[in-house]
């Protein structure tokens, strides 16, 4: 953003007269709105995959009747839930409960400033990207437990404090394995991340070591619990929560809470393909637009294995959650931080 | 110890079986019918070949009861139908037939006395028992095998099967035919026209 105010300032010499900071809150702004309605196309997009993915796991044929195949059901899903009723319970906690779903789809949106979506094209060039990513997408858990709180309501106070217990433990492979990433890189920032990994597919580094690759999976499993996905879907489960943590809402604030859910699993495959699959670099190119394609198409063939993971894995139990978390994910992505710390030593 | 890693080893042996299993799937064709455009009549088996092998072709069985029929000409008004009616879905009204006029003959042979000025099934009620069928002397009434009448209107739904215009075309060779009159209407006289008065949707 900096340089992009500087390069238009250089271009356009009329923007001299206007303060430096106002325009870059403008362009701020503006890629603000950009990021966002690119979101909220990823979102609606994915609603519409998973539904036919789930379809054709299941020798079904998912949405066909509105659109060819179904294609504008991701048009209308969206209208239904902006065209119903507003419900606040009466005995609600009213500011909680309306500030919750804002909370967690900021969570999920702050991520998105710091994505390396190529070289040139990027929102903000943190020093510390990674390490902004796993700090702003950690608010998402407050958001669940205000949102189960404030709604006096047995089964989303249930998701909710699943919710926070499963965050928080899986929080740490999580930071881990995303700190193995980082110390074969030296750099917490993504665009270097990235670099590091250029030049072919054998220099990513999910197959620079088997600790990275090791690592990768204990991030993809990990987040997978970070973000609510099927087999870890405790804070949401259907057959035994009604919801969860948002059982009591409805129309547009539902919404936010499913565009979160959306958005959650692509940054989940954003991280995963810029610390282990090379990011935006390609197999054959990595230019500022052929780049970003590579990345969004990397990540989105994560969100596919987490579909269809989805349809596969039944529900974990909570004590085999936390089994899974503390027993085995955590020691073995301690194994992989201090084996990655050997392999580049050696 | 050892248990712990033959547990991860197990844990993630049958995620990834489970995960082939249902790739295989993804990749099968699937088995869902798009119901009113397609069905599984007997000559679409072979356009599905593709497909999966269709273990079944359904086509209502024999003596499946479904929408009610009623052959008119076959019908003498004797009202079993609507006597052996549990729900009273009949609503018939029939006239003496006059002197000297003759209706003809069912197809069984049987000779008609009575005009059936009336003849309505209300299949809001009818609950697919088959009864009025059985005592019916002439088959005139049956069920056939059509189960796709549903409607967006509950008028739509009660046939009416009675053609009064038939035997006023009849007595009065020289009208027009114009429309029928209502069938709760008094029976027209012979030689007596009711040309402009009448008109309420007779269905059938």
């Amino acid at each position: 953003m900096q340089e992009l105010t500087d390069t238009l300032v250089r271009f356009l010499p009329f923007l001299q007269a206007i303060p430096r900071s106002l325009i870059l809150g403008t362009l701020i702004i503006i890629g603000a709105t950009v990021v966002l309605a690119f979101l909220v196309v990823v979102a609606a997009v994915s609603t519409y995959v998973e539904r036919k993915v789930a379809g054709q796991l299941q020798a079904r044929l998912g949405p066909m009747r509105v659109g060819w195949h179904g294609l504008l059901q991701f048009v209308a899903d969206p209208i239904k839930l902006l065209l119903k009723e507003d419900i606040i319970p009466s005995n609600v906690d009213r500011p909680l409960y309306i500030l919750a779903p804002y909370i967690v789809f900021c969570g999920s949106f702050g991520a998105f400033a710091a994505l390396p979506y190529s070289t040139r094209l990027r929102i903000s060039d943190l020093n510390v990207g990674i390490f902004y990513i796993l700090a702003v997408t950690s608010l998402v858990v407050i958001g669940i437990i205000m949102a189960g709180w404030s709604s006096n309501n047995k089964w989303s106070l249930f998701g909710a404090m699943r919710s926070a217990a499963q965050i928080v433990s899986y929080e740490i492979p999580v930071a881990l394995s995303i700190l193995v990433a980082v110390a074969a890189a030296g750099s917490l920032n993504l665009q270097e991340i990235i670099q590091a990994q250029a030049g072919g597919v054998h220099r990513w580094f999910v197959f620079r070591s088997p600790f990275l690759f090791l690592a990768f999976f204990l991030y993809y499993i990990s987040s997978l619990a970070e973000v609510n996905r099927t087999p870890f879907d405790l804070p949401e489960a259907d057959s035994e929560l009604v919801a969860g943590y948002h059982t009591e809402y409805s129309g547009l604030r539902f919404a936010w809470f499913f565009l979160a859910e959306y958005v959650d699993m692509f940054l989940v495959g954003a991280i995963a393909s810029a610390l282990f699959l090379g990011g935006w670099n390609g197999p054959i190119f990595s230019g500022p637009i052929s780049g970003a394609i590579m990345f969004i198409g990397k990540a989105y063939l994560l969100v596919l294995v987490m579909m269809w993971i989805r349809w596969t894995v039944p529900r974990l139990r909570v004590d085999q959650l936390m089994y899974m978390s503390w027993k085995v994910l955590t020691p073995f992505s301690f194994a992989c931080v201090l084996g990655q710390g050997a392999w580049m030593v050696l | 110890m050892r248990k712990y890693f033959t547990d991860i080893y197990l844990g993630i042996w049958t995620v990834l079986l489970g995960m082939k299993i249902t790739l295989i799937h993804l990749l099968r064709p699937t088995v869902t019918l798009q119901y009113p455009e397609e069905k599984l009549y007997p000559e679409k088996k072979k356009k599905r070949s593709g497909a999966l092998p269709i273990l079944y072709e359904w086509s209502p069985p024999e003596g499946y009861r479904g929408d009610l029929l009623l052959k008119n000409d076959d019908c003498i008004g004797c009202m079993l139908c609507a006597q052996a009616c549990p729900v009273d879905c009949f609503d018939i009204v029939t006239e003496r037939v006059s002197p000297g006029e003759d209706l003809g003959k069912t197809s069984k042979g049987q000779p008609k006395k009575l005009k059936v000025l009336k003849f309505d099934i209300d299949m809001t009620k009818c609950m697919f028992c088959g009864l009025c069928v059985e005592p019916c002397p002439t088959n005139g009434l049956v069920m056939t095998k059509n189960y796709e009448f549903s409607s967006y209107n509950r008028r739509d739904l009660v046939h009416h099967f009675a053609r009064p215009e038939k035997y006023r075309k009849k007595d009065s060779p020289g009208s027009g035919g114009v429309g029928g009159a209502a069938p709760t209407s008094p029976p027209p006289n012979v030689g007596e026209e009711k040309g402009g008065g009448g008109g309420s949707g007779l269905t059938r």
